[in-house]
């Protein structure tokens, strides 16, 4: 062989970089930034939709409304409950602590000593055969307690609302997030074959069959989808990252928060490879389309 | 059977008028013509057709015994890696070393590099490009240019040769080394078809010459000696 002999891998029939490039690349680089803050954002609300539900659904407040009760009639009630099936633990909240509740709206030191105020109790229930309010109800009354109980229905309902808005609107904003991707990379596919049209001609007129050309645009935008991916999804990757330690300690019981777990670092992995997968594909779809229209 | 036969053919581009009108051509097997007349006349569409870039409006064709009306996508694209072209503009991509654009009928015929190096360095070196390997079309003269477009056509041995003005940009000595070229391909059994101006060349070639005036193509005149083996 000649010393001549040129490089040993085939370079790609498409020049390596073009005009079109650079603006794409940023295009899809934001897109994927924002589709995997979503897709996180999309998961804390799922794991904090999950959350509420348990804590809602796993707890019963009881409130004792006899507000003169002796200190043995709150542990009878206690220890009753404790007995019951279905009931993991029971957490008495004193005086104190309903003080405490209190002085957010009434202000500290405004609340006079003799204000009645009820015994409130936490009832965390066994998540597998949870006790109903029925039974605990009658339980109380059986042991001559009267209390009110409270199994957060209504909360609940409206928690679930909200959780599965924000579970909706997460998953929305992804789904247009994906299809915005796709558009661009149909769309600058498009641009590149029409700026490629002396090469397409080439390989056409060579006899290259269409599957031929259509590999070579979709290598080019498989492998731009992975850069612009890798790019996207590194930025989010820190910009979550930065969340969560900025989050750290203040982590709202309401608001979804951001979790940089396994999971969360799975989405951030998988985001480059389906952008560089979706980008082939639109590709190739898009060449063959083209391709088939011309003839 | 004819390599090439059209008959009663005419073609258009988009909807204007027919540019090429009623032609009949049958090119046998290992025959060489040159395609002939003024600028405009039709050779550039006639060639066109005959290559699959173009369709024809009416009329027949058959391209190695298929008939083209009735070919699939991909029977059209194995018929054309059957044609070798040198186009008059060149059609050089100018990313690819002149070594890739050589071998790019290979490329795109699916055969591996291994199995076409040492051919396509072979050629170039025919062609006196030997020490151009590495090169990029935009660092060679035209005449140089032309050469490469030729040995990318002839690089596969097709069994049908076209040549749209092949020795147009390059001086005479080397039109006649070219000319040489395409006469031993054809003695190897490809079917060759050149449109050319320089009369000077084709007068000296001794092969029959077909005439195009006004999209109207003229029966072949009768051979005369070759001047050019």
């Amino acid at each position: 062989m000649s010393t001549n002999t040129p490089h040993d891998s085939p370079p790609s029939m498409l020049p390596l970089r073009s005009k079109e490039d650079g603006p794409l690349f940023f295009v899809i680089a934001i897109i994927i930034f924002l589709a995997c803050v979503s897709a996180l954002i999309t998961r804390a609300a799922f794991v904090s939709a999950a959350n509420w539900r348990a804590d809602l659904n796993g707890a019963m407040t009881v409130q004792i409304k006899d507000a003169k009760a002796q200190d043995l009639k709150v542990k009878r009630a206690a220890g009753l409950l404790r007995a019951m099936p279905g009931v993991k633990s029971v957490t008495v909240f004193d005086r104190a602590h309903a003080k405490a509740l209190l002085e957010p709206w009434l202000g500290a030191g405004n609340i006079p000593d003799d204000l009645p105020l009820p015994i409130i109790m936490g009832v965390d229930l066994n998540p597998k055969t949870p006790a109903s309010k029925d039974a605990i109800t009658l339980a109380l009354k059986a042991g001559d307690i009267r209390a009110e109980v409270d199994d957060h229905r209504r909360w609940s309902g409206e928690m679930n609302t909200a959780a599965s808005f924000l579970q909706i609107f997460s998953l929305a904003a992804l789904s247009l997030l994906l299809s915005a991707s796709i558009a661009v990379t149909g769309f600058a596919t498009r641009a590149n074959l029409a700026a490629r049209r002396d090469v397409v001609n080439t390989l056409h007129l060579a006899g290259a069959f269409d599957r031929f050309i259509a590999e070579q645009f979709e290598r080019r935008f498989g492998a731009l989808g992975l850069r612009a991916g890798l790019m996207g999804a590194a930025l989010a990757g820190l910009v979550v990252g930065a969340a969560q330690l900025l989050a750290h300690g203040s982590a709202s019981l309401l608001l979804p928060v951001f979790r940089l777990d396994l999971v969360g670092f799975g989405i951030l992995i998988l985001a480059p490879i389906l952008t560089a997968f979706l980008g082939a594909l639109t590709a190739r779809m898009t060449v063959m389309a083209n391709l088939r229209e011309q003839e | 059977m004819p390599v090439l036969a059209l008959n009663d053919l005419y073609m258009r581009y988009g909807d204007g008028p027919d540019v090429l009108h009623a032609i009949n051509l049958n090119l046998a097997p290992g025959s060489f013509h040159f395609l002939t007349g003024p600028s405009g006349a039709g050779k550039s569409s006639l060639l066109k057709l005959i290559y699959l870039a173009q369709h024809s409006a009416r009329g027949r064709m058959r391209l190695f015994g298929q008939n083209i009306s009735q070919c699939s996508r991909n029977e059209k694209a194995l018929l054309r890696r059957r044609i070798g072209v040198v186009f008059q503009e060149f059609r050089l991509l100018d990313h690819l070393s002149v070594f890739e654009n050589i071998a790019l009928p290979l490329r795109a015929a699916g055969i591996k590099r291994e199995d076409y190096e040492e051919d396509v360095v072979e050629l170039l070196s025919w062609v006196g490009l030997g020490d151009a390997i590495n090169d990029f079309p935009r660092t060679l003269s035209g005449g140089e240019k032309q050469r490469v477009a030729i040995a990318r056509a002839v690089v596969a041995k097709p069994e049908l040769l076209i040549a749209d003005e092949p020795t147009g940009n390059v001086d005479p000595q080397m039109a006649i080394r070219l000319m040489r070229l395409f006469v031993e391909l054809n003695r190897l059994g490809s079917t060759v078809l050149i449109a050319s101006h320089d009369l000077q060349l084709v007068r000296a070639s001794g092969a029959p010459v077909l005439t195009i005036n006004e999209g109207h193509l003229s029966p072949p005149k009768a051979p005369r000696k070759r001047g050019l083996t």
